[in-house]
Order: C-alpha cells, then sequence, then structure tokens
C-alpha cells in the first residue's frame, strides 16, 4: 500500500513538473523562438500584462524577426515609455526602423545610446548605416575613423571607411582600408571586388 | 535676351534669400524637425499670342519634416503677366500642405497622405481707353472680375479672382524604391460674377530600374469643368503627363544630381499639379508641354535646379494657336 502511494505520489511530481515547464510562457517563448515559430512565440506571452517593460521588449524582438516591423516598433516604444533608460529597447528599435527606412528616427536612438554609452558598437554600426543611406559622406567618414580607433581589428567599420572614402573621391584612401579588411577577413567580397 | 533673364532671375533670387535669412537661423538648432528651402523664379515668354507678351515669377518654399512621420510646407508665390497696353495680371497665391507617412506592416513599403491647400487673388489691371483683348489671364473667362472690379485710378480699372484649391493625395512607395504610385483629387473653384469649379483625378504610376538611378512616372489628368459660362465647347479634358528621371552617382567629382525630361500630351486645363505645387490658373487649352531640367548639388546642403519648358496653348475665345518659353530655377537649402 505504502509503495503504491509513492508511486502515485511520484509521478504526480513529474507531471506538475512537466506541466509546469509546457506552460512557462517565457522558457515556451524561447523554444518557438528557435524553431523559427514566431507568431507561436509571440502567442504564448499573451497572458502576461502588456504593460510589462521585458515583454515589450520580447515582443519587439519577436515582431521585428517575424518581419512585423510596425508592430515591433509599437511593443519597443512601450518599453521604452516604461523604462526611458532602457539602453536595449532603444537598441531594439533601431533594427525594425532601418528595415522601413526611417533613418532619421534610426539615427536620434542611436544617437540617445550614445548620450549615455559613448562608444557602445552597435550604437555606432547602427548609426552608420544612416549616415550611409542618408549619403553623409563626410560625417560617416569622421565617424567611422574614429569608431575604428576605439575597434581596430572590426572589418565592419573599416567597410564603411573605405566607402566613405570612396564617395568622397579619395580612391587610394578607399583601397587602403580595403586592404585593411582583407588582412581581416581574407576574400571579403566587397573589399576583394573594389581592389581587383 | 538671355543676359536680361538671368540679370531678372538673379535679382529676385537675391531679395528672397535676404528676405529668409533669419527664418533659417531661428531654426539651425532643432533636430527632430528638419527644414527644406526652396527660391524660385522664373520668366515665360510667349510667341504669337494677342493677349499677353510675357511673365515673370517669385516664390518661397519651405518644407518642415518632422523625423520620418510627415512633414509641413508653406509657400508664397507671385506671378506678373503682362498682357500689353499697360494691362497686368498679379497673382498672389499661398500654399499650405500637411503630410503624414505610414507603414503598415502589410504593405512592402510607405503610405503616405496628403492634404493641399492653395488660395489667392488674380488681379486684372487695365487702362479702361486700351482694355486687353479679351480678359484674358490665371482663371479667366467673361464673367472676369465683375464683383470685385474697382477703379485703381482715373482711368485704370482692376478686377479681381478668388481661387481656392483643395488637393487630397494617397501615395505609395515600395521599400526597394521600384515602384510608386498615388491618386490625388483636386477640387478647385475660382470665384467672381460666374464661378468656375474644377475637379480633377490624377492617378500616377512610377516605375525605377537600374537601382533607381533611372525613374519614369506617368500622370494622368482627368479633370472636369463646371462653369456658368464656358469658354469651351467642351468640358471634360484628359492629358498625360511622362517624366523621366535619370539620377547620376553620388560622386565627389560629379556635382549634377539629376536629369529629368518631362512631355504633356493631350488637353490640359486649370490644372492642378501636385509634384510641383503649381496651379495652371491660365485659362487657355494648355495642349502640349516639353521641359528638360537639371539639379546640381553645390554643396552638403545646397542645391540648384534649373529648367527650360516649351508650351503650346489653345486660346478659343480668340481661337489663337501661340507658344512660349519658361526659363526656370531655384535655390534648395537645408536646415
Amino acid at each position: 500500500m505504502m509503495r503504491k502511494l509513492l508511486i502515485i505520489t511520484f509521478s504526480l511530481c513529474i507531471n506538475i513538473t512537466s506541466a509546469h515547464a509546457e506552460t512557462d510562457p517565457w522558457k515556451e517563448s524561447h523554444r518557438l523562438e528557435q524553431v523559427f515559430q514566431y507568431d507561436s512565440a509571440i502567442t504564448v506571452l499573451k497572458n502576461i500584462s502588456s504593460d510589462n517593460e521585458l515583454v515589450n521588449l520580447r515582443r519587439g524582438w519577436l515582431n521585428y524577426l517575424k518581419g512585423s516591423h510596425s508592430k515591433s516598433i509599437k511593443h519597443y516604444k512601450k518599453a521604452i515609455q516604461s523604462n526611458s533608460l532602457s539602453l536595449d529597447a532603444r537598441l531594439g528599435i533601431i533594427l525594425p526602423l532601418l528595415e522601413q527606412q526611417r533613418w532619421r528616427e534610426a539615427a536620434m536612438h542611436s544617437n540617445k545610446v550614445l548620450e549615455v554609452a559613448p562608444w557602445n558598437y552597435l550604437a555606432h554600426v547602427r548609426l552608420m548605416q544612416t549616415e550611409e543611406a542618408l549619403k553623409q559622406w563626410e560625417k560617416l567618414f569622421k565617424h567611422s575613423d574614429a569608431v575604428h580607433q576605439r575597434y581596430p581589428s572590426d572589418a565592419t567599420v573599416l567597410v564603411y571607411i573605405a566607402r566613405a572614402s570612396h564617395k568622397l573621391g579619395n580612391i587610394k584612401q578607399a583601397k587602403y582600408f580595403y586592404n585593411k579588411v582583407i588582412e581581416l577577413i581574407p576574400g571579403h567580397f566587397e573589399a576583394s571586388s573594389y581592389i581587383k | 535676351m538671355i543676359s536680361s533673364v538671368i540679370k531678372v532671375l538673379f535679382h529676385r533670387l537675391i531679395l528672397l534669400s535676404i528676405t529668409i535669412s533669419s527664418v533659417q537661423a531661428v531654426y539651425a538648432e532643432e533636430e527632430l524637425w528638419q527644414f527644406n528651402h526652396t527660391l524660385e523664379t522664373n520668366l515665360q515668354t510667349y510667341n504669337g499670342a494677342a493677349d499677353r507678351k510675357d511673365s515673370h515669377s517669385a516664390g518661397y518654399y519651405i518644407s518642415a519634416d518632422y523625423l520620418d512621420t510627415g512633414n509641413l510646407a508653406f509657400s508664397y508665390n507671385n506671378t506678373s503677366v503682362n498682357l500689353g497696353n499697360n494691362s497686368y495680371i498679379t497673382e498672389n497665391l499661398y500654399f499650405l500642405s500637411g503630410e503624414y507617412h505610414q507603414y503598415p506592416d502589410s504593405l512592402p513599403g510607405k503610405l503616405s497622405l496628403r492634404f493641399d491647400s492653395y488660395f489667392g487673388k488674380d488681379t486684372l489691371e487695365y487702362s479702361i481707353s486700351a482694355p486687353p483683348p479679351t480678359t484674358p489671364g490665371p482663371g479667366q473667362g467673361p464673367g472676369y472680375g465683375k464683383i470685385n472690379n474697382h477703379r485703381a485710378a482715373s482711368d485704370t480699372v482692376k478686377e479681381s479672382i478668388d481661387i481656392n484649391t483643395y488637393y487630397f493625395q494617397c501615395a505609395f512607395i515600395n521599400y526597394k524604391k521600384t515602384f510608386y504610385t498615388d491618386i490625388g483629387y483636386a477640387f478647385t473653384e475660382y470665384s467672381a460674377t460666374s464661378n468656375t469649379v474644377v475637379k480633377q483625378i490624377t492617378p500616377s504610376v512610377g516605375f525605377g530600374w537600374n537601382d533607381s538611378y533611372d525613374w519614369i512616372q506617368l500622370r494622368v489628368y482627368f479633370i472636369e469643368l463646371q462653369k456658368d459660362t464656358s469658354a469651351f465647347n467642351e468640358d471634360k479634358f484628359e492629358s498625360l503627363e511622362t517624366k523621366y528621371t535619370h539620377w547620376l552617382p553620388d560622386k565627389a567629382s560629379s556635382k549634377l544630381e539629376f536629369i529629368r525630361f518631362t512631355l504633356l500630351s493631350g488637353k490640359r486645363v486649370l490644372a492642378v499639379d501636385p509634384d510641383t505645387t503649381t496651379i495652371y490658373s491660365i485659362t487657355d487649352l494648355h495642349k502640349t508641354s516639353f521641359s528638360s531640367s537639371l539639379q546640381w548639388k553645390t554643396t552638403k546642403n545646397r542645391k540648384i535646379q534649373a529648367a527650360i519648358q516649351y508650351d503650346q496653348y489653345h486660346n478659343s475665345i480668340l481661337a489663337d494657336n501661340y507658344d512660349s518659353y519658361l526659363f526656370y530655377i531655384n535655390l534648395q537649402f537645408r536646415n
């Protein structure tokens, strides 16, 4: 009798634990993201308050992955409203803004991040994207050169310096920086094509 | 001829530059708003026209973009038409516009809703002893200005017409910048003794290729005229405007930004051109138009655009066919 009771209790515990694992919305949402089921990953969060900062960040990210950029922006904005100091939210909102070619808004959020985190790599690179799109070549050159001093082994920043140099008519300088890109990433397509 | 044209154009531009320099200083520090200013002027000469010699115009346009969300615009334009015999038409036209951009997830591009309004007045001034051959000019017609007329001097008569135009447009451009379309509706009223109401529907479609360095845009004008006494035998007019633009790659060695050719064919009268925010308030039938324009980027924030345009018109009252050449230049600067 005692043995039977123990078995029932043990199996009940297992069931409760597995049921809890299945219904943990965060865990489930991350699992679904890994298998590219973004809609479902968003849906499992539906019972969490929409005022929750973290859930807004998560919904912003998942909607960005899903390609629903306006929804993504809406959720990131909510996250910024609930915590205006959040760099996560600022860096997050830039991604869908870039997708929608809202360059000035993306630049504004990048600059907001850089106000408090002056050498944040992501903010700089995303700001460079806006400068390139807005054809601000002089600004891009100076900016990317300054970031290169801080991240000398980063090829992406070097590519921006090379592109800006080319647009400013300094072909020799563009080749110099593309060569540096090739040193870091041999066979880099853009750099190799330019040097040829 | 050309030197006098250039002299007039630059004289007007310098005067307008002085006027707005203070406006620029006020707004220079704002980040959320980006201000674009345009000073423009043109000179038009008419060949073979019985009732007009030449005209000149100058204007100032300011557009304020709020991030990537929308923009507000205002402009003022003054036009003077020399009819000969000391007769003139003066047009003062104001323009107000608001545009709001939407980025719906259901569409692969940007949707823009725009509302424009134009309001102003045309004033015809002539000597009572030597009136113009007809009562021509912007918004003209047999009932021109009889209500608002008054004697300005002993032998000078002034007559005027009020112009009010409302234009609504819904536009879409895809993110790849290879497809553009819009549809617009314009309602214009010319108010004097007899009112003229002009309704216009203008759908447009544009395609870009060669990485969007080449663009072609087709705009159709469907215009319906409702007039107490019509100067035309017809009240519906259709025309097609074809615009080709070639953008040049952004290079330090070249300041030229684009070259554009525009061809208008068909019949157009009292049209509202939403692309250039122009009201063609002359009632003569606009038959053909061809223009070519170039734009240069002189500095990081300054541009110059110049254009030359050839037009053919028909005045149905005088059974008069005539043509004209228009020289246009503008200066654009951003802060």
